[in-house]
This record gives C-alpha cells, structure tokens and sequence, in this order.
C-alpha cells in the first residue's frame, strides 16, 4: 500500500542529503542569468543551461551511483513506488519550480540592472515570466532525460547524461521540428531562439514558421519519451541492484 | 526464518559465485558466516536482505521473497554494510529521518548504545567522523531497530579493542529468540565466543552448517597429548601451549568451538567434515 507519510519520508532522507548542493547550484543558476541578462542569448546559452539543468539532476537519485549508497537506498524500508514517487517529485516539480524562479529573479534583476545603468533602454524584466512554460516544458524533457540517466548510469553520470541530453536536444530540434515546420530552411533557428527576445522580433518581423510549431513538436515528441522514460525508469529502479 | 534452496548467483553469466545453496537458518541465534576472500559472504547477506536476485533457486526470509524488497520485509531486516556510506548529516538529524522507517526503533537504545560504545556528541555531522566511528553509529543504529533479521559484514572492522568488547556485549544483549543475526567475519577470534552457529561456505556451496552445541558434540578442540589417532585429527597447529587440535569427538568430551580452528579443519578435511555432519 503506497504511503505519503513514507514517500514523504523519503523526500526529507533526500533533502537532508541534498540542501547543501541544491542552494549552491541554485545560487550558480541566479548569478548566470543575471549574468546573461548583458549578452545576446545564443546556442552556448542553450547548452549551458542544458549542463546546468543536468548538473542539479545529479540531486536526482543520488544515492544510486555510489555502491554503499545504493544499497542504503535500496534497502530502505518503503516501496519502490514510493522511492520513485519521491525522485518524481524532485525532478519534475521542486527542481523545475526552482530552476524558474532562479531564473526569472535573476533576470529580473539583471535587466532591472540594465535599465538603470542606461536609462534610454527598457527591458521589462517580467519578461522572462511571459514565456517560461515554454521554458519549462524544456526543462521538463531534459530532466526526464536526465532521470532516466541518473538511474542508467553509474560513472560519469552527469557528463553521459549531458551527452545523451544534447543529443536529444539537437535530434529534437534539427530533426522532427525541421519536418514540421513550413519553411524548414530557417525554422531552427526561430526553435532554438523561442524563448528570448529574437524568437518575439522575427514573429514580428518575418513570419517564419508557424508560431506553434516549436512547442507542438516538443509537447509532442517531448510526450512520447516523457512518458517511455518514466515506465522505464521506474522498472528500472525496481529491479535494481545493489 | 530464512530458507534457502539451489539457489544460484553470478555477477557473470560465466561463473557463478554461489551455485547449489542449500541453507535453513532459523531465530534465536548469532551465526557467523565464514569464508575464505571472494567466496561469497557479502554475496549471500544481499541476497538474504534483498539488494541482489537469484539466477536461480528460492529464497525464503520471515515469509517473504526479498528480492520484492516489501515495506513490511524491510523495516524487519537490516544489512550493515562493510563500508559506511558518508553522510552529510548530524547523527541525530540521520535517526530522526531514518528512525520512522523501522517501527520497532528505540532513541532510548540507540543512545545507550552510542554511549557504550563512546560516542558521546550526537550533534556532530557523520562525514567528520572516522570510519570506525561512522562504524560504530551505524551499528548502534543496526540494533536499536530491533530489526527480526541483522546482517552485519565484516563488523568488528575498524573498531579499537575496547568497542570490538563492548560490540560483543550488546550483540549477547540483542540476541533473543526472535532474532536472527549473521555476522560476516575474517575476523572470528573478535567474535567466536558469540557465536551459536557457524556457516562455511566454499567454492559456491555450503561447506558447513552447524550450531555451536552439534559442532562440539562431533569434534574436539584442545592441545594434543599424544593419545590421539591420527586418522581422527582434523587439523593442527603449534601454539604456546602446545599442538592445538580438532579431532573428531568419539567419546562425547567437553570443549569450546575455537572458530579458526574449525574454519581451517573444515578446509583441511572438507570430506570428513562433510561426512560428520550430514550424518
């Protein structure tokens, strides 16, 4: 019988274990947007955001790579529903949560900074807010990579699943939006941009490629593997071994 | 309260570690499961607590199938591993958060022990702890659970030899009949006069299987005074005081298991053991 009394128990065995690497990691998120807030965003930003991203999964079953660990982990007294239950809502609800709003308060104070250094330029700094859905379905997908490869990998965890996160990435983009898209030429260039400022001038500018076709093609494929990803997952720590 | 049988582990398709176990052990006892290096001890305490699965075979512990790792099958069972996962927590912060999932937990116990075995700060964070003191809080843990099963690996490892004394006491005072607890040991001079049963495994099988009182009733431990027949002598080995011996035990004379005695008998006269006690 699942119990959230013990999920939730589980939940505070992994935040006791975890607080310290989540602030730090949360802090590096905040002062990077800040940072980025003064430059153009670019592909470099994509990826580093997706090293970061798989950074803090590494707060997701973090007990599994390590042999005495994992087998504390395993051992402990609560289903495996539960354990996975606990994991879920690290990575697809607190750590995202998080992640957000590192993000849009470092961005608000960074373009808050620019405003007041030039007070010619105005840049709303609730602007982050008007697209992050966009920026947490991706988010979302990336964790559920990063899921399925914090319990798949057992050395190098963060840099497999950063390779395996990126991959995806650039299969997501390159590949299935470059078919939906109408004018399959520039469309990837508009995905890889959606959620900065060029993505709203070119939708102004030019109209490029449907509006939608970005966010359809990640819901949709992001769908598909979201969902094989978390089966497999979980199966995956049920039989796992110590 | 743990039934074993045929069962088959490998890590490897190729060779198996364990092939053939046959094993029934039942509450009320400390056993010693001993072995020599790479034979399979740390292997079968998984097994029993459920970290690992079968190739083949059953496995049976308090009714219920452990590889199914069952709330109600783990909150009655603890594994002490050799070495000691690092913590990042304060030693009370680690009972308050691990003590909920073990219905049977004593805080009062688990001070007790703690005390006894000098550790006296419980606010400091177990990754400044030495590895024996790391050791020391997780055996306190291990007790005061009041776990049905313990398994502990190589317990004694790293402790001075004072807290090896005290580890001794507290294992004579938490064992009841309701309990199992099998200690995986090379070091069986720190615990032989525990022990009510003694496990041997060799080459993937059960070697020897026998409590304390069936071992003495069938072999003889003492210093060799000339009058022994030589077919009868299992094992000896010079000593201070004397040619130690194991020999069989014809006339129903009195003496205490020596544990590395028997160990080495065991490897020495594998046929003869074999032999006596499947009688």
């Amino acid at each position: 019988m699942f119990s959230f009394k013990r999920m939730a128990g589980v939940m505070k065995r992994d935040w006791a274990n975890n607080r310290k690497t989540f602030f730090i990691l949360m802090a590096v998120l905040f002062v990077v947007q800040i940072v980025f807030s003064f430059f153009t965003p670019s592909v470099l930003k994509f990826v580093l955001y997706i090293g970061l991203i798989v950074t803090i999964g590494k707060l997701v079953f973090w007990d599994y790579p390590d042999g005495n660990r994992r087998l504390a982990a395993l051992l402990l007294p609560a289903s495996n529903a539960e354990k996975y239950a606990s994991q879920w809502l690290w990575a697809f609800v607190i750590l995202p949560i998080s992640v957000v709003v590192a993000v849009a308060a470092g961005q608000f104070l960074g373009y808050t900074l620019i405003t007041l250094i030039n007070s010619s330029i105005w840049i709303n700094p609730f602007y982050f807010l008007c697209i992050s859905w966009g920026f947490v379905l991706r988010i979302l997908i990336v964790e559920t990579v990063t899921f399925a490869g914090c319990l798949l990998f057992r050395k190098s965890r963060t840099l497999k699943t950063w390779l395996v996160a990126v991959g995806y990435f650039l299969f997501l983009f390159f590949a299935l939006e470059k078919v939906l898209s109408i004018k399959s030429e520039t469309s990837w260039q508009v995905s890889i941009s959606a959620d900065t400022e060029n993505y709203l001038l070119k939708m102004n500018d030019e109209w490029i490629a449907p509006w939608w076709s970005s966010d359809v093609a990640l819901a949709i494929t992001g769908a598909v593997v979201v969902v094989f990803l978390h089966v497999w997952t979980y199966f995956r720590l049920k039989e796992e071994e110590a | 309260m743990i039934h074993i049988k045929n069962l088959k582990f490998g890590y490897n398709r190729k060779s198996l570690v364990l092939d053939g176990i046959d094993l029934s052990l039942g509450a009320g006892a400390i056993t010693g499961l001993l072995g020599k290096n790479g034979v399979g001890k740390t292997t079968l305490l998984k097994l029993i607590a459920g970290a690992l699965r079968p190739d083949g075979g059953e496995v049976s512990v308090l009714g219920h199938s452990p590889e199914k790792r069952s709330v109600d099958f783990l909150s009655q069972i603890y594994l002490l591993p050799e070495e000691m996962p690092e913590m990042h927590l304060t030693i009370d912060k680690y009972m308050s958060i691990h003590a909920p999932f073990y219905p049977r937990f004593s805080e009062d116990e688990f001070r007790g022990f703690l005390a006894e075995l000098e550790i006296t700060d419980t606010s400091v964070s177990m990754s400044k702890l030495s590895m024996g003191n790391r050791k020391k809080v997780f055996i306190a843990f291990a007790l005061a659970t009041n776990a049905r099963l313990i398994l502990m690996d190589e317990p004694t490892n790293g402790l001075d030899i004072h807290s090896k004394s005290v580890l001794r006491k507290l294992l004579r005072t938490k064992a009841d009949e309701d309990r199992l607890i099998i200690i995986s040991t090379h070091q069986v001079r720190d615990l032989q006069n525990i022990l009510d049963a003694v496990v041997i495994l060799d080459n993937t099988k059960v070697l020897l299987n026998a409590d304390t009182y069936a071992i003495t009733q069938r072999l003889f431990f003492g210093i060799a005074d000339g009058s022994e027949n030589p077919d009868d002598v299992l094992y000896s080995a010079p000593s201070v005081a004397g040619t130690q011996i194991v020999r069989v035990n014809g006339k129903g004379e009195e003496s205490d298991v020596d544990v590395e005695l028997l160990f080495n008998a065991a490897f020495n006269a594998k046929q003869k053991i074999t032999e006596l006690f499947n009688k």
